[in-house]
């Protein structure tokens, strides 16, 4: 690897329901605004930007054209990505490692209350076999947890444990969506939403921005706060049909981990970090990711929430923030949760800090039932 | 001074779109519509049956090259019960999943149709490994939604 790169600002405004007060634009201007505001830094000093968003839910194409005036685009170097909210993330890394840039904006937003998500959502499948029978994110996590309970029996208690827990941290995050923790007892009674998957069990629509400032390693020594250092990054992009997967698993995931541990130097993840931001798609998803970054066996997974692992005060902590079974602005959750990451190793993650963390672990997924996967490795200082 | 309300600009798009087929999407609904009969594509490298038909193999990157009718029976790889309805699709609950057809090396994604779906009965009535019969349409048009799946 050539130069590091660092995570130098964070900003996210609060995660609800409808941003019905202001525009799209007005909505993302306000959190790039602010970001540079914290951060001290002028728009004329940033390299470039990249930012990442879904056409179909924005309702407008190319949509760095349209947000250009949000993003701090103006007459800059800008690109937009729609394949997912990280990827932003990564690229931007990806130009700082390479020289060619050394101070640079990943954006990504969603505005989902601005039309029907689950109808939205259906687009994304090709359009002559699949999207006439019709899945969405909700349908396509029910047919992966379906397989994964035929394949492993997990027990419903723990499954049911994931989200008390999820919901449970974000208590402690003033961000979160939904602040109101449910009790084992009302998420074992849920009524099924898409079985076998109860409301609870699924991530909320959320609208939201996420802002991250990425800098050279030299950029980044002359800000005065700590800076969250990228230590490995992969990604991985599976198979399109469903139907020659294997659903039990997460190879995508699994391919990513395998790519980010090996660049960061990682051989035991559970030892060696400290805090995890997973993108967990449902309650389900958030064990079977455990099992694909090598936290625990095939069909194993339930056992770390067992024993308490990935609780607030476990080993290993997960979802600190409360992750999108707490907060889903759809498309750009990916992007908080590496944000999320480089707040717990920078110290700034407020009440839901992990005490003491210093290595952390962000994963995001794209597509149906995790098609593609994304690993992002930090480290503070 | 007076609180201004805020407003919403409500828009509505109605597009239609002409995908092309190709010649495996429509020899596959053709034979669908006018003799009943459901084919996938062999993949020549890795020799599995590929259903939907493909025109190519993802896996091997490479054409594939004959049809084969697969069988009209199969078994449940993964599915879900919807309880909740959405526009232009079938009011809930339905069933919806992805079978391993006899003869075939992937599964494709149909309804699963004349089953109770009342949420208590779910378990007894629909699992992964549960084996499913095809039902097709009296009449066909092309389409998807020209067969589905119902209890063997």
């Amino acid at each position: 690897m050539s130069g590091a790169v660092g995570i130098v600002g964070v900003h996210q405004e609060p995660y609800g329901e409808n941003y019905s007060e202001s525009t799209l634009e007005e909505m993302v201007f306000r959190a790039t605004r602010r970001l540079l505001e914290e951060a001290g830094v002028e728009r004329e000093e940033l390299s470039n930007i990249v930012t990442a968003s879904s056409d179909v839910t924005d309702g407008r194409a190319i949509s760095n054209m349209v947000m250009a005036g949000s993003t701090a685009s103006y007459f800059k170097d800008s690109i937009n990505l729609s394949s997912a909210s990280e990827h932003s993330f990564l690229l931007a890394a990806m130009q700082i490692m390479s020289g060619l840039r050394d101070l640079t904006l990943a954006i990504s937003w969603s505005k989902v209350s601005e039309s029907p998500v689950d109808v939205v959502q259906r687009v994304a499948s090709e359009p002559y076999f699949t999207r006439p029978i019709g899945i969405n994110a909700m349908t396509s996590y029910a047919l992966q947890a379906s397989a994964y309970e035929q394949a492993y029996g997990p027990d419903r208690n723990l499954i049911s444990r994931v989200v008390v827990k999820n919901r449970r941290n974000a208590l402690d995050n003033p961000l979160a969506h939904l602040r109101e923790a449910p009790t084992l007892e009302q998420v074992n009674e849920s009524a099924p939403l898409s079985w076998p998957l109860t409301e609870y069990d699924l991530p909320p629509y959320s609208d939201g921005v996420c802002v991250l400032l990425l800098a050279s390693e030299e950029r980044a020594r002359v800000f005065d706060g700590p800076v969250a250092w990228v230590r490995g990054m992969g990604w991985a992009t599976g198979g399109y049909w469903m139907g020659e997967r294997d659903l039990t698993k997460l190879p995508s995931l699994e391919a990513a981990a395998k790519k980010a541990y090996a660049m960061a130097g990682i051989e035991d993840p559970l030892e060696q970090f400290d805090a995890a931001e997973l993108h967990e798609a449902s309650s389900y998803n958030e064990i079977m990711q455990y099992e694909a970054l090598g936290f625990a066996e095939y069909g194993a997974g339930e056992e770390l929430i067992s024993e308490g692992v990935t609780l607030p005060e476990g080993k290993l902590p997960v979802n600190r923030s409360g992750g999108a079974l707490s907060s889903n602005p759809a498309f750009a959750s990916g992007l908080v949760q590496v944000a999320e990451a480089a707040l717990q190793v920078t110290g700034r993650a407020g009440e839901r800090q992990v005490e003491g963390a210093r290595r952390a672990l962000a994963t995001a997924q794209q597509g149906f039932a995790t098609q593609g996967a994304s690993v992002v490795c930090l480290e503070g200082e | 001074m007076k609180q201004e309300s805020l407003t919403t600009l409500q828009e509505h798009w109605d597009i239609t779109y002409n995908h092309a087929l190709g010649e495996t999407g429509s020899h596959f609904y053709n034979a669908l519509r006018d003799e009943g009969k459901i084919l996938g594509r062999r993949c020549p490298a890795c020799e599995r049956v590929l259903l939907p038909p493909r025109p190519f193999c993802d896996r091997d990157f490479v054409d594939t090259t004959d049809w084969v009718e697969v069988g009209t029976e199969g078994r449940v790889e993964a599915f879900t019960v919807v309880f909740q309805s959405f526009r232009g699709l079938p009011e809930a609950p339905y069933c919806i999943a992805y079978v391993l057809l006899d003869g075939a090396d992937t599964a494709v994604l149909n309804y699963v149709r004349g089953i109770d779906w009342t949420p208590g009965n779910v378990p007894q009535n629909i699992g992964v490994g549960t084996r499913v019969k095809v039902a097709f349409a009296e009449e066909r048009e092309g389409r998807m939604t020209d067969f589905w799946f119902e209890k063997a």
